[in-house]
């Protein structure tokens, strides 16, 4: 089984590819929000330093977000076109259990001690953010983590309070993400830990290693299936006719 | 509670004094929805706000693209006073989904030095609307043909830009003959 990852859900963008005896080519991470010019030379250069061509993957991983709209677009997209030209599935991979995996790895092998609540936050730009929580899994699965709720976009200060009520509960949580940093001393206030640096970012590694899993145990969803999880306010129709009863057409 | 700059314009070039005026208390970052009927003003307030910003090209209304960017002149120059490199102008008559907001990514787009103005922006109100700015324009019966209504909300920790631009829009001709 080999796979190819792609990463583009936050403002920092790589790919790589794996088989079963691990990582075997990853590129130099990119930060900025220039996915769309990056990251079709970085699947050319990771599959020549992997040995590898296309042809020879059996499966696609993505990150589809929620996250960054520009670089979702182009990460989902990229694997679509892929995977429709390849014929192979794709597994996608949330961006929130993605830093949450990334994480467990670390405890994953200590012993003893009551791993924190995590709790990954994406900034979702225009002052919110997007977060779940993941506690240990029990019994303990492959991924070590078990998801708590659902991903949600939230006000940073709602998240706080709901993180404040938690640690009165005597709850550890360990925020991590790019909004955890964002909005450091108003989660840390509310009596939240924030992560090392290196766990802010989504660890490729992680998405190409749980994707390959995830992809031999349950096999992926056909490219015509993967959509990116924008995960905003409700999608509704516009009534325009309605909003614009007793007026002229539209476009006059 | 927002800010509210109220005042009637006498002619669509007062009109887009008032835009001018507006785009002088922008900072990158900012988002401008812009409310009214056809026929209020919209696009002509948003060619004052370009004129505002040094915008060499036409402003025409952008239905069809959905957004259309504006190279600002120089920021902090005596045609553009502001910090602003761009103007995204964006039109949201075409959409039929409030979901397809978010392919326009402009809660991304002002990140990068500039400022958005999106005409029908109550529709974007609960995606975009969070520090906000907003621009009501109004052709009522009780005023004159060429007289628009203004209304300008600006957010409370936008005070000193509010007082600013209040001062701006008192001074100008053909304008802030207010009402309630």
């Amino acid at each position: 089984m080999l796979v190819l990852a792609l990463e583009s859900a936050t403002e920092l963008s790589a790919v790589a590819v794996a088989d079963r005896s691990g990582v075997l080519a990853v590129s130099a991470p990119e930060r900025g929000r220039r996915h769309g010019e990056s990251m079709a030379p970085a699947i050319e250069s990771v599959c020549a330093a992997a040995g590898v061509t296309l042809r020879q993957l059996d499966a696609l991983v993505v990150d589809v977000g929620p996250g960054l709209f520009t670089g979702l677009r182009v990460g989902v997209s990229t694997a679509k076109a892929l995977g429709f030209a390849l014929d192979i599935a794709v597994v996608e991979v949330g961006s929130l259990e993605l830093l949450a995996l990334g994480a467990a790895r670390t405890w994953a092998a200590g012993a003893g001690v009551e791993p924190p609540l995590l709790v990954p936050v994406v900034d979702a730009r225009r002052g919110q953010v997007f977060s779940a929580r993941f506690g240990p899994a029990r019994p303990r699965g492959p991924e070590h983590i078990e998801r708590v709720d659902q991903d949600r976009l939230f006000d940073p200060e709602e998240l706080a309070g709901e993180l404040t009520a938690l640690v009165e509960e005597g709850c550890a949580c360990l925020c991590l993400g790019d909004g955890a940093v964002r909005y450091r001393e108003l989660l840390a206030g509310a009596g939240a830990e924030i992560a090392p640096g290196e766990l802010h970012d989504p660890d490729v590694a992680v998405l190409a290693g749980t994707g390959l899993a995830r992809a031999e145990a349950a096999g992926g969803r056909p490219a015509a299936e993967v959509t990116a999880r924008y995960l905003r306010p409700a999608d509704v129709r516009i009534n325009w006719e309605q909003r614009l009863a007793a007026r002229p057409a539209r476009g006059s | 509670m927002p800010t509210a700059i109220e005042t009637v314009t006498t002619s669509a070039h007062a009109t887009r004094d008032v835009g001018a005026a507006l785009s002088g208390a922008l900072r990158p970052g900012d988002v401008v929805l812009l409310v009214g009927e056809l026929g209020a003003g919209k696009t002509t307030f948003v060619q004052g706000m370009a004129a505002g910003l040094g915008v060499a090209e036409a402003v025409t209304s952008p239905t069809f693209v959905l957004v259309r960017p504006y190279r600002c002149a120089p920021p902090g120059s005596a045609r553009n006073p502001t910090a602003l490199r761009t103007l995204l102008h964006a039109d949201l008559y075409r959409l039929e989904r409030t979901g397809e907001l978010a392919d326009l990514a402009l809660g991304e787009m002002v990140e990068d030095e500039a400022a958005a103005v999106i005409e029908w922006g109550e529709v974007a109100g609960p995606v975009l609307g969070r520090g906000a700015l907003t621009v009501r324009l109004t052709a009522d019966d009780d005023l004159g043909e060429q007289e628009r209504r203004v209304g300008i909300e600006i957010p409370e920790d936008r005070q000193a830009d509010a007082e600013a631009l209040q001062s701006a829009v008192a001074a100008l001709d053909d304008v802030g003959r207010r009402r309630s």
